[in-house]
């Protein structure tokens, strides 16, 4: 799922030292409540949680594959909207056509490894394109959908369409259509969950590829009856949907190399960098390019949407994922300053930190990260960045900067690879 | 105003529900229709600060949503939600839940737009009378919101999971 890293102070100003000011909340020092990142404009927190000396985790150094067979595409992270956002092209063609009628490039497409679908924006569809995309229908009425995801929703009609990426090809994909017109009725308003999704604008790009493990955005419960949040009708009413009528990702439509993915980004610069390539790759030891089995790959299973167990400062975390939709880490860390007006962690220096993927293959893992301080990183006028973070609980995020340097393996629920066994798995390598 | 007895949430009733209203969902017993609560056994759990159980503070009613999505509304003893919480495979009504803190958040989440360029996931938005933290993904999302100058004598966000 696309996150971004963004925090905002309202113009009655923020205090988050003061959390709680007015008749309730902390008592004693609040320079160290416990309920609050300590504001960096503050002293420096003494470091009461760990007093080993600070060790920082060394860069990954995994070199992506060449793009350029045809189950490679190039991912780009540059100068659109948000940092640390991969953006890849899509291809769009007439449904049923083998990708070969009436297709348009769509570029700037955020490369989303936890969310599951493709979602574009109407207008970003030339219209001698999008004519053609058959509209779905279940119970003969034409069905939409709400995306929801943890700031906004969208949206939007159903639509089947040939998807290609680079030299694969996916006939019949149910996609989401955002923004589309034709769409008069109001989203229902248990999908109104924060900022509305209609353009290009709203989103930052042209549209989302969720290529994470789930083949699906719904499954199973959708196909049983109305789930609410998911499916609809053109007119509001909630509506089942057949699994094989549900948005799906295309990779796990394709008609080879549709295992799983491989997204392999470039290392950047600590101090961030201008812009950032990659690759993202289809299959999993299904090419020469795209070998798992044999590596020294730290594999986890996971569930249904992605999410395994890790342990950080003696806590479990149960909801931890890698999702390269996310511009920055997101975790608890209560020992790392915060600057209270962006919301990124902003150590004096840059801080190391360790996280264990405790049911990893073939052993737990110690896996090492960096926080630098987000607010100079911010400044820097860089889109790169490997090493910024965002606090927040009860979830472990490793997000586009935990990607640099990496190759990191998403194996579709269902779909085995001799490496990973039956899918969903998530892996890595870091050099 | 009514003094609240402590053994009755009903002696008062705010004008509407939501955060900093009346809880949205039936505070019973029952409130719980299945899966694992991390409250233990019981749909309600009372809480009193400073283990002074006579007088409890808060109490936090769980619900669990058809989709599987547990939601927790924290209420003070004069039965005013001042926090929420969620977890599970969809986002809860949050137009609903945060009731007449919803256009502040929403606004909060269009100005940092407005700055970053982007952003429809993960978020933390903080204002002097609102907090609200996402998190999660597509199916499975998690995060809390409440209302820093209402949490109860004692009570500190660390509370509210």
């Amino acid at each position: 799922m696309r996150k971004i890293a963004w925090i905002i102070a309202a113009a009655l100003g923020l205090s988050l030292a003061a959390c709680g000011g007015g008749g309730g909340g902390s008592s004693g020092n609040s320079n160290t409540a416990a309920n609050a990142p300590a504001a960096a404009s503050s002293p420096a927190p003494t470091n009461t949680v760990n007093s080993t000396p600070n060790v920082l985790a060394a860069d990954a150094s995994a070199v992506p594959t060449l793009v350029g067979p045809g189950n490679t595409i190039g991912v780009t992270v540059s100068k659109t909207g948000i940092h640390n956002q991969p953006m890849v092209t899509v291809t769009l063609c007439t449904p049923g056509t083998n990708a070969s009628g009436n297709c348009v490039r769509i570029p700037n497409v955020i490369v989303d490894t936890a969310s599951f679908g493709l979602r574009l924006v109407s207008s970003a569809i030339q219209p001698s394109t999008f004519s053609t995309l058959t509209p779905e229908v279940v119970g003969g009425q034409p069905l939409a959908e709400c995306a929801l995801f943890g700031s906004g929703y969208a949206w939007g009609t159903v639509h089947y369409a040939d998807v290609s990426l680079s030299g694969e090809t996916a006939q019949n994909v149910p996609i989401q259509v955002i923004g589309d017109s034709t769409l008069t009725t109001a989203a229902p308003s248990e999908c109104q969950v924060g900022r509305p999704l209609v353009t290009t604008a709203d989103l930052g790009a042209n549209g989302i590829l969720g290529i994470g493990v789930s083949p699906n955005d719904c499954g199973l419960a959708c196909q049983q009856g109305p789930v609410s949040t998911f499916y609809y009708t053109n007119a509001g009413v909630g509506t089942a949907v057949p699994i094989n009528g549900q948005v799906t990702n295309p990779v796990s439509m394709f008609a080879q190399d549709n295992n799983g993915v491989i997204l392999e980004m470039a290392q950047v610069s600590d101090t961030g960098s201008p812009n950032a390539q990659g690759t993202l790759v289809f299959g999993i030891d299904t090419q020469a390019n795209n070998a798992l089995a044999g590596t020294s790959a730290t594999l986890m299973r996971t569930n249904g949407n992605g999410d395994f167990t890790s342990m950080y400062n003696g806590t479990a975390q149960t909801k931890t994922f890698f999702d390269s939709g996310s511009t920055v880490m997101f975790f608890p860390d209560l020992s790392i300053p915060v600057d209270s007006a962006s919301g990124y962690y902003a150590p004096t220096t840059t801080v190391g930190r360790t996280s264990i993927l405790v049911g990893a293959s073939p052993a737990s893992t110690v896996l090492g990260f960096n926080i630098a301080n987000g607010v100079t990183l911010n400044a820097s006028g860089n889109y790169a960045f490997n090493n910024l973070g965002i606090y927040l609980t009860r979830q472990f995020d490793f997000g586009m900067p935990f990607f640099y340097g990496r190759h990191v393996y998403y194996g579709i629920s269902g779909k085995a690879s001799t490496g990973g066994g039956t899918g969903p798995y998530v892996a890595y390598v870091s050099s | 105003m009514l003094v609240v007895a402590t053994a009755s949430f009903a002696a008062v009733v705010p004008a509407y529900a939501g955060l900093g209203g009346a809880p949205t969902y039936p505070v019973t017993a029952s409130s719980t229709s299945a899966g694992a609560l991390s409250l233990g056994d019981a749909a309600v759990a009372r809480y009193a600060a400073s283990g002074n159980t006579a007088a409890p503070a808060y109490t936090v009613s769980q619900t669990t949503l058809p989709s599987g999505t547990v939601v927790n509304e924290y209420i003070t003893a004069a039965n005013t939600v001042f926090a929420l919480s969620w977890e599970g495979p969809t986002m809860p009504p949050l137009k609903t839940l945060l009731a007449t803190y919803f256009p502040s958040y929403v606004q909060g989440l269009t100005d940092a737009h407005a700055v970053q360029g982007g952003g429809y996931g993960a978020a933390v938005v903080h204002q002097s009378a609102l907090v609200v933290e996402t998190g999660g993904h597509m199916g499975s999302f998690v995060g809390r919101a409440y209302l820093p100058q209402a949490l109860p004598q004692g009570v500190s966000a660390d509370d509210i999971k």
